[in-house]
């Protein structure tokens, strides 16, 4: 894996420089879905949809293998810390907040701030905003210790995969044969995503309790969509300044008011200040603008709201689980637990003598090895 | 593949020189990358790259190449200033480039050999047995839900934070805007409400407070014979020619008249026909290249004025657009450029609340001179403009409101348009227009109704989007369809009249012929409806009112004894009608 790792960091990092990459995809795809003025190129359509499919059925195998940005993390890796599971789940929301971000930004014209704000990119092309060249440092300092930072809690694409990941059929299991429950692949796995067997079902006065929760949080979840929409389309408007048109009106206000603008500092910036367009070409294209960017702020803050619901109610819900296996959102498949696994060792027939070979246990599944 | 677990495990002690060797290279080779980034912060902090595209130096010496064109030392200064800024900026880029690599190079060595060291250290795991799975389990879940609850609303918080902390200068709506590029988002100028309200018992433009030829008073004369003085109010020389309608506000009346060498606005008493004033319309900065030809018949002054009830504006065939106070001092002035049309400029002004509409059609629509603007009528100001890829027209637009929608309705070659008023924004088209487009379009039944000189008679429903030439279009006429006149309608019945003097009635629902008139008379001027009367100025200077009914019936016929190419005004029981020559007040003496 590990040069499979350094191949891709080498070929799409440094040689392409990390473009095009399925992390911006997702924001073409959507922009020509709500712009007639733009047409999805065919690469970045395959390179948003060919990693998704896969992990349809065989899980992340992406961000394992071919992913720049997943490559350079786990390169930098040198001592993994575990952190505990609900410091993941609190940070796992945030790829979801960027991904929401992204689309509104890009379905309103306004911005690809998926690819502005990517870590790693300035990285692999030596040059960048400093700003972002320092917290892609940040995040392969974070990333000696924590395994995958960007991948696990800030990739909007990764929040993609991981809901794909989560119905795939064939994707990597540990075990060939039979878990023999020696932990040993929790330990090896840098990025907690192996799940132990399930404890039984909970006594029913505590299933009771968990029911009249999960009841609560369904009456409340619309209003949680409602209050995240408000908050969004508030969010939206108030960061409408990324889009172009709205920042150049923005700065001929501030201009007019006697203020000094500042100087417009993005590419399409410069250029709509250089196309000297009249205030009333300018005004109506800002302000329409602004309430395009306003009615995606409802639908963001709402999805984000419905997200953060629908994630509370999972935990009410009871998830049967025999053996230790690796969670199918979480996994990137980079296959470290196998070399843990001692059925998988013997397996390839590489077992020392002293292992002993497990008997298998009565009902025990026996899932296809990825 | 054999080699894998001996590799991992702790009974094959790895060789202790390359170890020892690692570990020292890790500390080398990270104390090395510590350097190089530092020297890369420092030099990034300390000596911030100089872009010779924004160097500020060199734009100041520019700047003085500017007002001394001809100074050689200065234009070599600013080549070597130029040559010396593009080297040191080049110089700083290839020294990061190269610091980047060396930054690369030594962090890679000091992974791979921390990596190397930390395998070695690597202990096997001693998973520990944990003997309450199910209460641990319990205690993890509740503490992630709280942690997700948490993250999540620290997310919605910190959104809501933002929006509080950054109020953005650009308003919410159009109108919004206007109010704060006005005066700071002051409320509605007092003018501006004092017009609103008084726009109905005057006459503020061509063709009425809707520009429908649809008057607002019930009372007007029937008769009257300017030969004898009967019904005759007063009758007064209008000293500028021109066929531009007579426009009333209070006890003001506007005209506008002029020639090759001078455009003026009139304004006369009212109760009396004396004339208050004449001005003359500013000419262009530096004047005009040259003399401006139209054809007599349209002549320099066929647009009619219109007024806010505290300015008049008027328009020209040679371009310019003046506003005067009522006591005839210019306000502001402009000139949007000769316009380049065959019959000369005809379109009329339009006021609605606080803007001036002004439609400019010109040339021929691939030439995409046309424009269609509005200004603000205290100063002048451009609130928006919207470009029409249309051909030259005539007509002039009115302003319906179709539910909270103002939609402002302009006729052009070969679409009608409508604009959102406030915005200039387009919200809807139709191609059912042609050339020759002279007649204004008016709005009956819930429905827009245009003419096109030599094409058809079309109703549209104003409540679509984009082009409903396929989807809006309710009815076509090719019969009695005017060609100069613009029609007049009730809320069933449409009426138009021809050059050649013939009237048609039309049921507005269904688009049916009603009945047909002769009149025996050309008209240029178009029809005007007082309540259920039908009022006819024609160009043999005789005036014919007809019943507004579905039977075609003559009620009385006058006189002012001379062409009548202008539209009437009609306030307060009075009629101002401009002849060729006179401008004659129409009602009873009092």
């Amino acid at each position: 894996m590990m040069w499979l790792s350094v191949s891709s960091l080498l070929y799409f990092g440094f040689y392409r420089k990390g473009c095009i990459c399925p992390i911006g995809a997702p924001q073409n795809v959507v922009l020509a879905l709500f712009s007639s003025n733009y047409t999805v190129p065919l690469t970045a359509l395959a390179f948003f949809l060919l990693p998704l499919v896969a992990a349809l059925f065989f899980g992340r195998s992406f961000c394992a293998g071919v992913c720049p940005h997943g490559a350079i993390q786990d390169l930098v890796l040198v001592k993994p810390v575990i952190l505990p599971r609900w410091l993941e789940q609190a940070l796992g929301v945030l790829p979801y907040a960027f991904l929401g971000l992204g689309l509104l930004f890009a379905a309103t014209g306004s911005a690809f701030i998926i690819c502005r704000w990517d870590p790693f990119v300035p990285i692999f092309r030596r040059t960048g905003s400093f700003t972002i060249l320092l917290i892609g440092a940040a995040f392969l300092l974070v990333g000696m210790f924590v395994g995958r930072p960007y991948c696990r809690f800030l990739c909007p694409y990764g929040a993609l995969l991981k809901l794909a990941g989560k119905v795939s059929k064939w994707r990597v299991l540990i075990t060939p044969n039979l878990c023999t429950q020696c932990k040993l692949c929790e330990k090896a796995c840098p990025f907690g995503a192996i799940r132990e067997p399930s404890p039984e079902p909970p006594p029913r006065p505590a299933l009771a309790a968990e029911r009249r929760r999960f009841a609560a949080l369904l009456v409340a979840l619309p209003l949680l969509v409602l209050t995240a929409g408000w908050v969004g389309s508030k969010f939206a408007v108030a960061t409408s300044g990324v889009n172009a048109q709205v920042n150049l009106a923005e700065r001929h206000l501030e201009a007019k008011a006697g203020n000094a603008p500042k100087e417009p500092t993005k590419p399409e910036q410069v250029a709509l200040a250089r196309a000297a367009r009249s205030e009333s070409e300018l005004f109506p294209a800002a302000i329409a603008a602004r309430k395009n960017l306003a009615l995606g702020g409802w639908i963001l803050g709402g999805g984000f709201g419905l997200f953060v619901g629908l994630h509370l109610l999972g935990f009410s819900l009871w998830t049967r689980r025999v053996d230790w296996e690796p969670d199918a959102g979480d996994c990137v498949a980079c296959a470290r637990c196998f070399r843990s696994c001692p059925q998988e060792l013997i397996r390839l027939g590489i077992a020392p003598p002293e292992i002993p070979q497990p008997s298998a246990a009565p009902g025990a599944p026996k899932p296809a090895h990825g | 593949m054999t080699s894998l677990w001996k590799e991992r495990s702790p009974a094959a002690p790895r060789p202790r020189r390359w170890l020892e060797f690692a570990r020292r290279g890790a500390v080398v080779a990270g104390f090395f990358s510590a350097v190089i980034g530092l020297v890369l912060l420092a030099g990034h902090l300390a000596f911030p790259t100089d872009d010779p595209l924004k160097s500020i130096a060199l734009k100041a010496l520019k700047d003085k190449l500017h007002e001394n064109p001809a100074d050689e030392a200065l234009k070599q200064q600013i080549r070597a200033f130029d040559l010396q800024s593009r080297q040191a900026y080049f110089r700083h880029l290839n020294l990061n480039r190269a610091g980047a690599w060396l930054l690369i190079g030594g962090a890679a060595l000091f992974l791979l050999s921390t990596r190397k060291v930390s395998a070695a250290a690597e202990k096997l795991p001693a998973p520990k047995l944990v003997p309450d799975g199910a209460e641990r389990e319990a205690r993890m879940t509740a503490l992630a839900r709280w942690a997700v609850a948490g993250s999540g609303s620290v997310v919605v918080v910190s959104m809501l934070a933002l929006a509080a902390a950054h109020r953005p200068p650009l308003p919410d709506d159009m109108q919004a805007l206007e109010k704060l590029l006005a005066g700071g988002g002051a409320p509605t100028r007092p003018e501006v409400t004092a017009f609103v309200a008084g726009q109905w018992t005057n006459w503020p433009r061509f063709r009425g407070p809707l520009g429908t030829g649809v008057a607002f008073t019930t009372n007007a004369p029937l008769t009257w014979n300017a030969t004898n003085g009967e019904g005759v109010v007063w009758q007064v020389p209008v000293p500028a020619k021109g066929h531009s309608s007579p426009i009333v506000w209070g006890n003001h009346v506007f005209l506008t008249g002029g020639d090759a060498k001078a455009r003026v606005v009139m304004c006369f008493d009212s109760n009396t026909g004396t004339l208050l004033w004449q001005k003359t319309a500013p000419p262009p900065p530096g004047g005009f290249a040259k003399e401006t030809e139209v054809p007599e018949d349209t002549g320099f002054a066929a647009s009619t004025p219109a007024t806010d009830g505290t300015r008049i504006f008027a328009s020209f065939a040679t371009g310019e657009l003046v506003a005067f106070d009522f006591s005839g001092n210019v306000v502001w002035s402009k000139h949007l450029g000769v316009p380049e049309n065959p019959y000369g400029h005809g379109t009329s002004l339009l006021v609605w609340q606080d803007r001036l509409i002004v439609q400019f059609d010109q040339g021929e629509a691939e030439m995409g001179k046309s424009r269609i603007y509005a200004f603000d009528t205290s100063t002048g100001r451009e609130l928006w403009q919207q470009r029409r890829a249309l051909s030259s027209s005539w007509g002039t637009p009115i302003v319906i409101e179709q539910g909270s929608r103002k939609q402002l309705i302009a006729v052009g070659d070969p679409l009608l348009i409508a604009y959102d008023v406030s915005s200039g924004a387009e919200m809807w088209r139709a191609d059912c227009m042609g050339s020759d487009l002279a007649p204004s379009p008016v709005f009956a039944g819930g429905m827009v109704i245009v003419a096109s000189p030599n094409k058809q008679l079309t109703a549209i429903r104003p409540d679509g989007q984009g082009d409903v030439t396929t989807t809006h279009i309710v009815w076509k006429l090719e019969d009695f369809v005017p060609d100069i006149t613009s029609p007049v309608a009730t809320d069933e019945l449409l009426f138009t009249v021809t050059t050649s003097g013939l009237l048609g009635c039309v049921d507005v629902k269904s688009g049916k012929k009603v009945w047909d008139y002769d009149l025996r008379q050309d008209f240029n001027a178009s029809p005007t409806l007082v309540g259920d009367r039908l009022y006819l100025f024609g160009l043999k200077g005789e005036s014919i009112v007809l019943a507004a009914g579905r039977e075609a019936k003559e009620l009385a016929r006058g006189r002012v004894g001379e062409p009548v190419h202008a539209s009437p005004a009609f306030v307060g029981g009075r009629v101002f009608v401009r002849g060729a020559k006179n401008l004659f007040c129409l009602g009873e003496k009092k």
